[in-house]
């Protein structure tokens, strides 16, 4: 086999990477190897980028998306097209403006498209949707317990929530 | 790039000469290459990465060279008000030739990409070299922290102390929906790439990798290996790393990772042990053979040696050698890669005499 990079000299070196189930191989030879510093099982390995994305977000989506490819974001001006080819955002604004088709393809990827993880310190005492869900998922929990003292306070706390959420106009997006 | 005043950085050397801090810091090594924990017959190191950007700026693949610079200025005001990055060197890799550059990715503190960098881009290298930033990767900031064996939480309560002294003086870009924002959509959420370097070769030898890796979790976790010609896998060295950013807490995916990474190792523990029931003395063998490689070649890859070490690696846990540390090893994987050895011999050599110095570089560290 000939090495993916070069396709001059014989492959020497083969990169495998499992991921959700699948086995994507890279055949580089010895030069071409150690040109990318890959040629070290113990520091960074390559990104598997290019045709893997297409794989990784699911072809059927990418193409479904396609009738959105003359949107541009309006900050950077990274179309849909620029994404499908590189994987790669240009801003955080971009966020925003792909943000109906992202949703979908994140779920694919993470299987999930809401964050729940650590967040800034300018943001810690701000509530956020995750945790008004999780205020939510806990009133029902003590509805169900039949804990009716404990689920009167969470339901005041999430009509407050709720209010003050709506109150503020947050796009999600930090400026 | 214009230089930070002296005055400014507390500690911080300036990034102009940093040449000269590589020849003396090459047996400097990080934490990972000189302490042990309670896994490190299988695991290695531990790395956590963070994926961070910056608000106002593009993201490095769209950002004009202007912005970049500006971005890096910022980074290093940042940097010299962190108490955590006190005496931190600040590396302009656009100013390294292609050598010094390698040593770092060698050294894992910087990534092949990232030397590849045609962009303005600054590499922030802690004095115990366990700690990196990489400014302008394919996000602004790359935080990363490397330790040894499993200790995962160690690194990362370094990594978050180091977030958190940045974030005084920088405003991340953060949506409460998507976390942390990435250029590229695989690191959204939290940003947080767990990576866990792992040393299987009763798993290799039995071919049990297969299995064991077919059994994993592959939709939450990737698993990468090296393989030269035919099936056998370089160096017997695998990495994992978890593969999802979103809809999961740093705290969950670091506590998933220390549980799978401790399964993987009873599997290769239980793999040395099944060794002595059945044909130790081919195992044995192979030991011995490398040994004998080693102490006599006088020419060898890089690829040959690190799978030569790694026999010797598992001589030292079968106890069947005794005059080397598996420290010593681990270190050995790293200084004869192509880079350390222009370093070692500060010439520039050909593939064909760095692999002859190589075998010579072993030999004198293989009196045994």
């Amino acid at each position: 086999m000939l090495c993916q990079i070069c396709k001059v000299d014989k492959a020497s070196v083969k990169i495998t990477q499992v991921i959700d189930d699948k086995k994507i191989e890279l055949n580089l030879c010895k030069s071409c190897a150690e040109k990318k510093g890959i040629d070290n099982p113990m520091t960074g390995l390559p990104q598997f980028v290019g045709n893997f994305m297409a794989e990784l977000f699911g072809k059927e989506i990418l193409q479904r998306s396609a009738k959105r490819s003359g949107i541009r974001c309006h900050h950077c001006g990274t179309s849909w097209e620029n994404f499908k080819n590189t994987g790669l955002f240009g801003c955080d604004i971009c966020y925003q403006v792909f943000e109906d088709d992202l949703k979908v393809i994140l779920r694919r990827i993470h299987g999930s498209n809401q964050h729940i993880g650590s967040r800034p310190n300018s943001q810690r005492t701000r509530l956020d949707e995750a945790e008004l869900e999780r205020m939510k998922a806990d009133l029902r929990k003590a509805i169900e317990q039949e804990n009716f003292e404990l689920a009167a306070e969470l339901r005041d706390l999430v009509r407050n929530a709720e209010r003050q959420f709506n109150k503020s106009d947050n796009d999600g997006i930090l400026r | 790039m214009s230089e930070i005043e002296p005055q400014d950085l507390k500690g911080i050397q300036s990034d102009s000469d940093y040449s000269s801090v590589v020849d003396e810091s090459l047996l400097n090594f990080g934490r990972w290459l000189t302490e042990e924990d309670e896994y490190s017959d299988t695991i290695i190191s531990s790395r956590i990465r963070l994926a961070r950007n910056i608000q106002g700026f593009a993201f490095p693949n769209k950002a004009t060279k202007r912005e970049l610079t500006d971005l890096i200025e910022k980074v290093k005001q940042a940097c010299s008000k962190s108490s955590s990055l006190k005496k931190t060197n600040l590396i302009n890799i656009g100013k390294l030739s292609k050598w010094d550059r390698k040593y770092f990715v060698e050294r894992r503190l910087a990534s092949p990409q990232f030397i590849e960098n045609k962009i303005p881009s600054l590499l922030v290298v802690g004095a115990q070299e366990n700690l990196s930033i990489m400014v302008n990767e394919e996000d602004h900031l790359r935080l990363q922290c490397v330790e040894p064996g499993l200790d995962i939480k160690q690194a990362w309560r370094k990594i978050s102390t180091v977030e958190d002294e940045l974030e005084e003086n920088l405003d991340f870009s953060y949506s409460s929906r998507f976390g942390y924002l990435t250029a590229c959509p695989t690191n959204l959420g939290t940003g947080m790439r767990v990576s866990i370097v792992i040393h299987l070769p009763c798993l290799s030898l039995q071919e049990k990798i297969d299995s064991v890796i077919r059994d994993l979790p592959t939709s939450e976790i990737a698993v990468r290996g090296f393989y030269g010609e035919g099936t056998e896998s370089i160096g017997n060295i695998f990495q994992i790393s978890n593969q999802l950013t979103l809809g999961r807490t740093e705290h969950s995916v670091i506590e998933r990772m220390i549980d799978i990474a401790k399964k993987i190792t009873e599997m290769e523990r239980a793999a040395r042990t099944n060794l002595f029931e059945s044909d130790i003395i081919k195992v044995e063998d192979s030991i011995f053979r490398a040994l004998g490689t080693l102490q006599h070649a006088r020419i060898i890859s890089s690829l040959e040696s690190m799978n030569l070490l790694s026999m010797i690696r598992l001589g030292i846990e079968l106890n069947l050698i005794k005059q080397m540390s598996r420290l010593a090893i681990n270190q050995l994987m790293v200084l004869v890669q192509p880079a350390h050895l222009q370093k070692i011999y500060k010439k520039d050599l050909s593939s064909r005499e760095r692999d002859i110095i190589r075998a010579e570089f072993i030999r004198q560290n293989f009196k045994l």
